[in-house]
């Protein structure tokens, strides 16, 4: 089977761009140009294009997103929302993105059309981070001030309900007493755990369907950045002091560690600390990127690196294991072909600034109704089934039952007729007798008198 | 005559196909009837591939020209039957030379398609030919075409025959008079849509206008009309831009707004209509062409007036349907749909009940509510379609009118009693859990929890019931709220009980209505999804005020209304105890529902198992139903006893696979279900039961499985990523080899390796406690099975490989070598395990070992013993790799100089630099 993970990764620093790789041979794809990506404000749209939210200076009044097509390293479509964005995500499927701005406000936009379809004040303090639930339909918030937040995006655009309720949250879950830095969130729907880093040293496991605290998990240092082993079995930590932690789940893990509670061993390597996590599920592989501008590519099992990217001079801060797209094959990206290019070129268009008051807009939606790619139509030949009917009818009356029926019918309403006939020709023959008798007689009795 | 070895011989086609050319093809000279077995001609040909021309390699010459020859033959027969005068000759020809264009070879498809397509092409051109040659010239031209339109690199020419088409067939559509002729003319514009769909490009306007004409009049069977609206769901393909598509949607929603205003009539508000019609034509926009043509619109309003109603709603129906379908059908481009308008819609249709309005009581005569009422159903159906076409399309850009949606789910969920909306309404509901996830739980799970119980009560109010036998224990475990009803309950508890039995034998089933289990098997399937994909009533305590005011509100009002339907129930067969158990849950169900703190919606779960484990196990105990395979019988499936179980079943699985707090308090039960249901060998029934065994084995033995491959697969990985990244490997093992970092080399040898599967460790932990801690060991006794080791050693097979190192390490540190290599590759090695060299002392072992193997190392260098090499790169790799420990002795045994080639190099490159290092230290420590 061939591989299929490109590795992505976004630098604070705009000489270094967003650099991308194949992750199984290591070849450096195309490199996207100009972009000074936040924390977290990194994301794939749908397998579509490369979205980055892009760091502003403090005194600017607008945000900026950048788009990027698959084939071109400039910035194809720039967005600036009303506030400097920092985290920036996407739902798996692509079709909408989601930003969190300075003042605590979220802001959901539709991809296709670039509608800002809600806005809302959703923390005291600025958005650090946010992630979509495996479902989609949940939003999870971190904000500086220690509070995580899970939202139902259903509750959130429904206006009605939303007016009538005290908070628009479904938890609010405020254990962490400094910045949140990372959020995941594990498989399942009911089921799912939801695992949070902050400065304060910690990570906390959450109950998704409780909103409880599960597990209270401190580190030697601030944890930047974590990922979930795909099996849950343990989560990876990066930390300030360049480590990266292994820390147990549902692994089993003895109280005497030399790192901590439930804190199995360390990945070392970097002089500097690490600011990324990725988990590439196709090579069961981890990935860090680091503030020495090196991404490392580790081999969980052995807690080896495997291989090292060098991305740039400035800090590694998103990493991304995305599928490659159909359209790109191996050293597709320079000279695509001309239909692919025209697909992945068409991108959505800038996302808007302000909730459309018009109310017609929100009435219709931009859909991709699915596609015949390459597959030829599914249509089976079905007039045989047509035709096997249409010979039974034929058969039928051409021949058999229908026509059987039909014979029977006339042959009962021609001995009916012919009966009429006999009995006609009977009287007839009476009728003849009795004139020509009393004709016959008539003459005697006239020849008599 | 040649001898043939079977009926697979391919000598023997030709001769079939011969004796079906002469015996069972009609002769062109002389007149004769039809041949009254053309259908067995039909089979028989496909059976047995006369016309496929597929030869086995072997095949001689001669057998293939006796083949090509007699499909030559057949071919030119057929040819001749086409041109034929007699009509039913030609119909033959017609039909099987349709069959010819699917079977035959490709090669002969390619050489002679234009031939046969012309000779169709013919036919269908002629006005005076007989229908039915008309008929199935449109079939076989269409078979044609799709066999045409498979073809990689035909498009081009496909597209040509195609667009001569298109005029005669729309010259059928309009003035040919019979609906058989017309329904060959659409199946093959259909097919020209799907496969060629630019040869209708020219043609759009007629053919919107041929086609809406026949749908709109709506005086076909339903068939026929279905294929009406297919083809024009089709229709903007042939155009293939975002523009068509919206523009007929558009006019397709602007015309039945516009004809529902005339139909509801005093049902609603006269406002509605006007609303619906200006949301389509926004003020400044042109109001675009009517369907099909102007002309076609002012025929059809003259004709409206005197239409009947019935006319009027099947083409509304239809064009719903149509909706669905351009929804739901390949289009090549994004479009902008109206959902809006759409929802709104599906909304206008099923918030019509048939009520005529007050205002409207004088003018409306009673016949023309009937006429409204009779229809209506089949209108719901259509919209409830509609609106799971919509949600389907949108996924999850439904969002910002999911709110929407909901609301009127919710509220049809009150409306709605007849079955077959049921559950088309449950299908409905089904389509948004599964594509709005969690956070549609959370809007829809009451509602689903509330109207599944209603659905999915035990059948026949009297006394003899099919859910007698529901298990009382269970019931009356239910805690119960209400004092009074209690008290009873609990008096009759132990007299039930035995009653029980008696009842539960005596069962007579009463006669259940077949509509009524397809609306159970509906509301099961809602409930199934429910517990498997969201179930978060706790989210629903997390925000009781805003539910209070706003949601809560019209369930509330709901609730008397239902509990006073279940105490009707209960009191009446309060006397009849073969039901209590039954009426006990639904009243427990009301009272959880009504008491004040009937907000904690936990409770709802252990309601939920319950009601599914009886089911299932109501459905299951008179035995299991025999599935009857009598599909022969009717075209529509037939839903049976069979497929009730079988939906019980499932909703039982996952009732005890979604995740609850405690154990699934039915879970001995539900086995004990299954295992039976198991032994019923054949049925669907069985089949399911099976998985239903292996996903609960899990509950059984719960195991949190690390991520890590299995050994082998993982020996073979590793030993790929060796050869993909050599040098980083060598480079990191470099670095971690190196004893400054000793802390996390003891962690890298201990605990990645712990991570393998942990069950075994449990039960072996278990016995030895010292091991228990230590995975690696027991973990390496497990993969050294193959080897015969392990039958000498036994139990303490586990500590081979410890002992294996330990000793390698003595060796190296005695600088002993070759002597001991050899008694490493020894078979009698086998005969060391039982030497007492055993250490648990695992904290210092990996060291110890790494250390070791270094300087084993450089002695085998010194003494440059191939072999030893061999065994370094070996037990190196064991150790580097550590839980790989197994791969080494597997190895030894295979022979293995070829296998490490790889390994030996990257250790022995490593090895000088721990050379380097190491000595000092390992002097040091070892002294």
């Amino acid at each position: 089977m061939e591989k299929m993970d490109l590795v992505i990764a976004s630098s604070s620093i705009t000489e270094a761009g967003i650099g991308c790789w194949d992750l199984d041979s290591g070849a450096e794809q195309l490199r996207y140009k100009s972009s000074a990506s936040t924390q977290h404000g990194l994301t794939c749209v749908g397998q579509r294009f490369i979205a980055s939210a892009q760091l502003r200076e403090p005194s600017a009044t607008s945000g900026s997103v950048l788009y990027w097509s698959w084939s071109k390293p400039q910035a194809a479509v720039k967005s600036f929302p009303s506030e400097p964005i920092k985290p920036f995500v996407s739902n798996s499927v692509g079709t909408y993105v989601v930003g969190g701005g300075q003042s605590g406000d979220i802001y959901l936009w539709e991809v296709e059309s670039g509608r800002l379809i809600k806005k809302w004040h959703a923390h005291y303090r600025a958005v650090t981070c946010l992630v979509f639930s495996k479902d989609d339909s949940l939003l999870i918030s971190g904000s500086e001030d220690g509070c995580v937040r899970v939202w139902s995006l259903i509750m959130v655009c429904n206006d009605y309900e939303s007016q009538r309720a005290s908070h628009l949250y479904e938890y609010s879950l405020t254990e962490h007493t400094l910045r949140v830095t990372d959020i995941v969130i594990g498989h399942g729907g009911y089921n799912a755990i939801i695992i949070s880093a902050s400065e304060d040293r910690t990570c906390k496991v959450w109950s998704l369907s409780h909103g409880k605290l599960l597990r209270n998990i401190v580190f030697p240092s601030v944890i930047d950045a974590i990922v979930l082993d795909p099996g849950e079995n343990v989560f990876y930590a990066g930390s300030r002091d360049g480590n990266i932690y292994i820390a147990a789940l549902n692994a089993e893990s003895s109280s005497s560690s030399s790192y901590g509670k439930h804190i199995l061993s360390s990945l070392y390597d970097h002089s500097k600390a690490v600011t990324c996590l990725a988990y590439s599920i196709e090579g069961n592989l981890l990935l860090s990127g680091s503030e020495d501008g090196m991404v490392r590519i580790w081999d969980p099992r052995t807690l080896n690196i495997v291989r090292m990217f060098k991305h740039g001079k400035g800090p590694v801060n998103n990493i991304l294991v995305v599928r490659r797209p159909n359209h790109l094959t191996l050293g597709a990206f320079s000279n695509s072909h001309a239909s692919s290019r025209r697909q992945c070129s068409l991108l959505p268009p800038p996302l808007e600034k302000y909730v459309n008051m018009d109310e017609d807009a929100n009435k219709t939606t931009v859909v991709r109704l699915a596609t015949a790619c390459n597959i030829p139509p599914d249509a089976p030949y079905y007039s045989s089934h047509i035709m096997d009917e249409h010979i039974k009818q034929v058969e039928q009356q051409g021949s058999s039952a229908a026509n059987e029926m039909e014979v029977e019918r006339l042959k009962l309403e021609n001995r009916k007729t012919m009966h009429m006939v006999e009995q006609w020709k009977k009287m007839y023959d009476k009728v003849h007798e009795f004139c020509v008798n009393e004709l016959l007689n008539g003459d005697e009795v006239g020849s008599t008198n | 005559m040649e001898p043939c070895t079977n009926m697979h011989d391919v000598k023997l086609k030709p001769r079939m196909l011969r004796t079906l050319i002469t015996q069972r093809l009609p002769d062109e000279d002389q007149p004769s009837r039809l041949p009254t077995k053309l259908s067995h001609v039909i089979s028989v040909v496909r059976t047995h591939k006369l016309l496929s021309e597929y030869f086995p390699q072997s095949t001689e010459n001669k057998a293939i020209e006796r083949w090509k020859s007699a499909v030559d033959d057949w071919v030119d027969r057929l040819q001749k039957l086409v041109s034929s005068d007699m009509p039913d000759q030609c119909w033959t020809g017609i039909c099987l030379l349709g069959l010819t264009c699917r079977e035959c070879n490709v090669d002969r498809f390619l050489a002679s398609y234009s031939v046969w397509f012309d000779k169709l092409y013919s036919r269908i051109q002629q006005p005076t030919e007989s229908q039915f040659v008309k008929v199935a010239s449109c079939n076989s031209i269409s078979d044609l075409l799709i066999r045409l339109g498979r073809l990689p690199n035909m498009k081009k020419d496909g597209s040509t025959l195609a667009g001569k088409l298109i005029q005669p067939v729309l010259k059928l559509l309009n003035e040919d008079s019979s609906e058989v002729v017309w329904e060959g003319a659409v199946h093959l514009l259909c097919t020209n849509l799907t496969f060629f769909p630019a040869s209708i490009h020219r043609y759009y306007d007629s053919a919107e206008a041929a086609i809406a004409s026949k749908l709109l009049s709506g005086k076909f069977c339903v068939n026929m009309m279905k294929k009406l609206a297919y083809c024009l769901a089709l229709l903007p393909n042939s155009k293939g831009d975002e523009d068509n598509w919206c523009l007929l949607m558009q006019k397709i929603l602007l015309y039945i707004n516009v004809r529902l205003n005339d139909v509801f009539q005093g049902l609603e508000e006269e406002t509605k209509g006007g609303e619906a019609v200006r949301e389509l034509v926004r003020p400044g926009k042109e109001t675009p062409p009517p369907l099909g043509g102007h002309t076609l619109l002012e025929e059809a309003t003259d004709k409206a007036t005197k239409r009947s109603e019935l006319l009027q709603m099947s083409s509304i129906s239809m064009l719903m349907l149509c909706c669905c379908k351009m929804l739901t059908t390949l289009y090549p481009v994004k479009v902008t749909i109206p959902i809006h308008s759409l929802l709104a819609l599906v909304e206008r249709v099923i918030m019509i009940d048939g009520s005529v309005l007050r205002a409207a009581l004088p003018f409306m005569t009673s016949q023309q509510q009937e006429s409204v009422c009779l229809e209506l159903p089949d209108l719901h159906l259509y919209s409830l379609e509609l609106l799971k076409a919509a949600i389907e399309v949108m996924h999850s850009q439904l969002l910002p009118h999911a709110a929407y949606v909901v609301r009127l789910v919710k509220t049809y969920f009150k409306r709605c009693s007849s079955p077959k909306l049921r559950i088309e309404l449950y299908s409905v509901t089904k389509s948004l859990l599964i594509f709005m996830g969690v956070g549609m739980g959370l809007c829809l799970a009451q509602d689903i929890v509330e109207n599944s119980f209603v659905d999915l009560k035990p059948v026949g109010d009297g006394s003899r019931c099919t859910s007698s036998s529901l298990n009382m224990k269970s019931a009356s475990s239910v805690p119960m709220q209400s004092n009074h009803r209690k008290r009873k309950l609990g008096s009759t508890t132990i007299a039930f009980d035995e009653q029980h039995e008696k009842t539960g034998l005596e069962v007579k089933a009463p006669e259940i209505h077949p509509s009524q289990i397809s609306v159970k098997i509906a509301a099961l399937e809602v409930l199934e999804v429910l517990l498997s994909v969201v179930l978060f009533f706790q989210l629903y305590t997390a925000r009781i005020p805003s539910y209070k005011d706003a949601n809560w509100l019209p369930s509330l009002i709901f609730i008397p209304r239902m509990s006073a339907a279940f105490l009707s129930v209960f009191n009446r067969n309060e006397e009849c105890s073969g039901n209590l158990s039954v009426n006990s849950l639904w009243h427990h169900v009301v009272t959880t529902l009504t008491k004040g703190g009937g907000l904690r919606f936990e409770a709802w779960r252990p309601d939920v198992d319950l009601l599914l484990y009886n089911l299932a196990a109501d459905s299951c105990k008179d035995g299991w139903a025999y599935e009857e395979n009598s599909t022969f019988l009717s075209n529509e499936p037939i839903v049976t006893s069979a497929d009730y179980q079988l939906a019980a079943l499932r909703a039982l699985l996952t009732s005890l696979l979604s995740p609850s707090r405690a154990r699934p308090l039915y879970l001995a039960q539900g086995f004990e279900l299954f295992r039976k249901g198991k032994l019923e060998a054949g049925t669907k029934v069985s089949g399911f039961c099976m998985h239903a065994l292996l996903a609960l084995e899990a509950i059984i033995h719960p195991r949190a499985l690390p991520l890590e491959q299995p050994p082998s697969i993982n020996c073979n990985s590793t030993d790929k990523v060796n050869r993909r990244f050599p040098e980083n490997v060598y480079s990191s093992g470099q670095k971690h080899s190196n004893p400054s970092t000793s802390g996390i080399q003891v962690s890298e040898g201990g605990d990645p390796y712990s991570y393998d599967d942990d069950l075994y460790v449990k039960w072996v932990g278990n016995s030895s406690p010292s091991e228990a801690p230590i995975n690696s060991p027991t973990k390496n006794m497990d993969s050294v099975k193959p080897s015969e080791m392990l039958t000498v050693a036994g139990s303490s097979g586990s500590n081979i490989p410890d002992r294996s190192r330990h000793e390698q390490a003595d060796m190296g540190m005695r600088d002993n070598d070759v002597e001991i290599v050899m008694q490493f590759q020894e078979p009698t090695y086998s005969k060391g395990a039982t030497d007492p060299v055993i250490t648990n002392d695992l904290d210092g072992r990996d060291m110890e070992i790494e250390r070791a193997v270094a300087d084993g190392a450089s002695d085998y260098k010194d003494h440059e013993t191939a072999s030893g090499a061999n065994l370094l790169a070996d037990n190196r790799d064991g150790f580097a790799d550590g839980g790989v420990n197994a791969l080494a002795s597997s190895y030894t045994e295979k022979g293995k100089a070829a296998v490490f080639d790889v390994d030996d190099d990257s250790s022995m490159d490593s090895l000088p630099d721990i050379v380097d290092v190491d000595p000092d230290s390992d002097g040091e420590e070892s002294s």
